[in-house]
C-alpha cells in the first residue's frame, strides 16, 4: 500500500466503477486531511455535479453547484463523498469495494430515476439498488 | 481468414458507407450540386482524409485503453474545457436528431403522399422502439447494408447520360459560378465540411471497438472499414452532387426540400429508382437518428461518469436511459414545431464545423501519449494528416459562424 501515485493523474476526473463494475460518477474532487506535521492525505473522493461545479467555479460552476444541491434532498450541504478506504484499487478505473446498493448517499440521481422512472416502464428491469 | 470472418469484414465496411451519409450529407450535397455543380467537390478529399484519420485514430484510442479518446479527454484536459466540448457538441448532434427525424419522415412523405409531419411522431416512435429493444450493434449494421441502396445515386449519374468533360470542368473549377458571390461558396464549403466530417463517426469506431472488446489484431478489420468505407461513401457524397447538378443547375432549381433530393434520381431510373433512393434515404436517416441520439447521451454520460448503454438491465443505466429519452422526445418535439428542418441541418452543420478543432485536438493529443498508448501511439503519417485537418478545421472554424451570419445561412 505504500505505491505512490499521483492524485492528478490517478484519481482526479477519473471514472469510479462500483464492487460490481458498473460506472457510478468520477472523481469530481477531493477532499484531503492536512495534519500538522506529515504529508496531506486523501480522506474522500468527493462525486456528483456538486463538487463537480464547485469546482469548475465561476458563473457556470455555481449554477451547475447550485441545482446540483436543490435537488438533493440530503440536509446536509456537503457534496456527495466516498471515504479513501472504500477504494479497492486505483489505475486504470477508481473501484470501490462494495456495490452501489450498498453505498446509499452516493448516485442519488441514478437512484431517484432508476425507482420512479426506468422501473415502471415496461422492459425496465430491476436497479437492485 | 475464414468465411464468416470476411463476411464480417465485408458488413462493417459495406455500413461505413451508408454510415458516410446522413441526413446533413443528403441537404447540403444536393444544395451544393444544384447551386455550384461539382465547384466543391474538392471538399470531400479533404474531409474523407480528415475522418479517416480520425476515426482510425479514435479505434485505435479505444482499442488499447477501453475507454473512447472523449472519456479520456476530461481526465487530461480538465472538466471545464472538457464541458466546453460538451455543451457544443450536444447542441449540434442535438439539432441533428431532430434533422434525421424529419429525414425518416421526409422519406415516408414520399413512399406515403402524407404530409411529413404527421410522420414525426412515427419516427420516434420507431426509433424509440429500436432503442428500447434491440441491440443497437445489429440495427446500426442493418441500416448500414440498408443505406447501401444510396449507391442508386451514382447509377443515376450514368443514367442521366452527362457530359463527363463538362463535369470535370466544373470539379476543377474552384471558384463560384458567375450568380453567386464567394461568400456563399465559402459557406457552402463550410456546411459540407460539417456535413461529411462528423464527430459523431469518431464515436460510431471507438463504441464499436469497446463493445467487441476488440484487441490490437482486430486493428486490420478497423483500418479495411475506414479505409474502404469511407472514400466510397465520398464518392457516393459527389454523386449526390452530381445528380443534382445535372437535374437542377441549368432549370434554376434550389433545394428547398428534403424530398427534392431524391426528385434526380426519379428523373434518371423512373420509379424503381425513386423507390430505391426512398428505402436509402430512409436507412441513412434512420440509422443517423439512433446514432447521433446515443452519441449525445454517451457524450453526457461519459462527461458525468454514469452507467451507460452497454450496461444492462436498462435500470441499472437509469441516467443513461433518462437521457436518450428526454433527447427523444425533445427533439421530436422540436421537429413538430414545424421549423424547416433544412435551415436546422444547415445550421447544425455549420456549427459542427465550427466545433472540430475542440474534439479533434483532445484524441490526437490521447493517440500521442506514449504513456497511455504503448506502441498503439499515432505514427508518422497518422499524425501529419491530424495535424493537416486540425489546421484546416481551425480555419474553417473561424469563417463558419461568421458566413452563417453574412450569407443568413447560404439563403442569400
Amino acid at each position: 500500500m505504500s505505491r505512490e501515485v499521483s492524485a492528478r493523474i490517478a484519481l482526479l476526473d477519473n471514472q469510479i466503477v462500483d464492487g460490481d463494475e458498473i460506472p457510478i460518477g468520477r472523481v469530481d474532487d477531493l477532499e484531503l486531511d492536512v495534519p500538522e506535521r506529515g504529508a496531506p492525505r486523501v480522506v474522500s473522493i468527493l462525486t456528483g455535479s456538486q463538487a463537480l461545479g464547485e469546482r469548475i467555479g465561476g458563473a457556470v460552476g455555481r449554477a451547475i453547484a447550485t441545482v446540483s444541491t436543490r435537488l438533493r434532498d440530503s440536509s446536509s450541504a456537503r457534496p456527495t463523498q466516498i471515504e479513501a478506504n472504500l477504494i479497492e484499487d486505483l489505475e486504470p478505473l477508481v473501484k470501490l469495494r462494495a456495490p452501489l446498493r450498498e453505498l446509499p448517499d452516493v448516485a442519488a440521481l441514478e437512484r431517484w430515476l432508476a425507482i420512479h422512472i426506468v422501473e415502471r416502464l415496461p422492459g425496465g428491469g430491476d436497479a437492485d439498488l | 481468414m475464414s468465411s464468416s470472418r470476411i463476411f464480417a469484414f465485408t458488413l462493417g465496411t459495406l455500413s461505413a458507407i451508408g454510415g458516410f451519409i446522413d441526413i446533413g450529407d443528403l441537404v447540403a450535397d444536393a444544395q451544393v450540386g444544384a447551386r455550384f455543380g461539382l465547384r466543391l467537390a474538392w471538399i470531400t478529399l479533404f474531409t474523407v482524409a480528415g475522418i479517416m484519420c480520425f476515426a482510425e485514430m479514435s479505434g485505435r484510442i479505444a482499442v488499447k485503453t477501453r475507454r473512447p479518446a472523449l472519456a479520456l479527454a476530461r481526465a487530461r484536459l480538465g472538466p471545464a474545457f472538457a464541458l466546453f466540448g460538451l455543451i457544443g457538441s450536444l447542441l449540434v448532434t442535438g439539432l441533428l436528431v431532430m434533422a434525421e427525424l424529419a429525414g425518416i419522415a421526409f422519406a415516408l412523405e414520399l413512399a406515403t403522399g402524407l404530409h411529413y409531419l404527421l410522420w414525426i411522431p412515427v419516427a420516434a416512435a420507431l426509433v424509440l422502439i429500436v432503442f428500447w429493444t434491440l441491440p443497437f450493434e445489429l440495427m446500426e449494421r442493418v441500416y448500414g447494408i440498408l443505406g447501401l441502396t444510396m449507391l442508386v445515386f451514382v447509377v443515376a449519374v450514368w443514367h442521366l447520360g452527362p457530359d463527363w468533360s463538362d463535369l470535370a470542368s466544373s470539379a476543377a473549377t474552384l471558384k463560384p459560378t458567375a450568380e453567386e458571390s464567394w461568400a456563399t461558396y465559402l459557406f457552402y464549403a463550410v456546411a459540407l465540411v460539417g456535413a461529411q466530417m462528423t464527430p459523431y463517426e469518431m464515436f460510431f469506431f471507438s463504441s464499436g471497438a469497446i463493445e467487441h472488446r476488440w484487441k490490437p489484431k482486430d486493428l486490420i478489420e478497423l483500418r479495411t472499414n475506414v479505409f474502404i468505407g469511407f472514400p466510397l461513401g465520398g464518392i457516393l457524397a459527389v454523386a449526390i452532387q452530381a445528380v443534382a447538378y445535372l437535374v437542377f443547375f441549368d432549370a434554376g432549381v434550389t433545394v428547398e426540400h428534403v424530398s427534392q433530393t431524391a426528385l434526380p434520381v426519379a428523373v434518371a431510373l423512373g420509379k424503381i429508382g425513386l423507390v430505391i433512393a426512398i428505402i436509402g434515404i430512409f436507412a441513412v436517416t434512420f440509422g443517423a437518428a439512433l446514432e447521433t441520439l446515443f452519441a449525445s447521451s454517451y457524450d453526457i454520460a461519459q462527461y458525468f461518469g454514469w452507467s451507460y448503454g452497454k450496461v444492462q438491465p436498462k435500470a441499472r443505466a437509469a441516467r443513461f436511459t433518462t437521457t436518450t429519452l428526454v433527447l427523444l422526445l425533445g427533439a421530436a418535439a422540436f421537429a413538430l414545431t414545424t421549423i424547416n428542418p433544412i435551415t436546422v441541418t444547415i445550421v447544425a452543420v455549420t456549427c459542427s464545423a465550427a466545433l472540430l478543432p475542440f474534439l479533434f485536438l483532445p484524441v490526437l493529443l490521447v493517440g500521442n501519449d506514449r504513456e497511455l498508448m504503448g506502441d498503439l501511439a499515432n505514427g508518422r503519417l497518422s499524425n501529419a494528416v491530424a495535424v493537416f485537418t486540425i489546421a484546416f478545421s481551425v480555419i474553417v472554424a473561424a469563417l463558419a459562424i461568421p458566413l452563417l451570419i453574412l450569407t443568413k445561412g447560404g439563403t442569400v
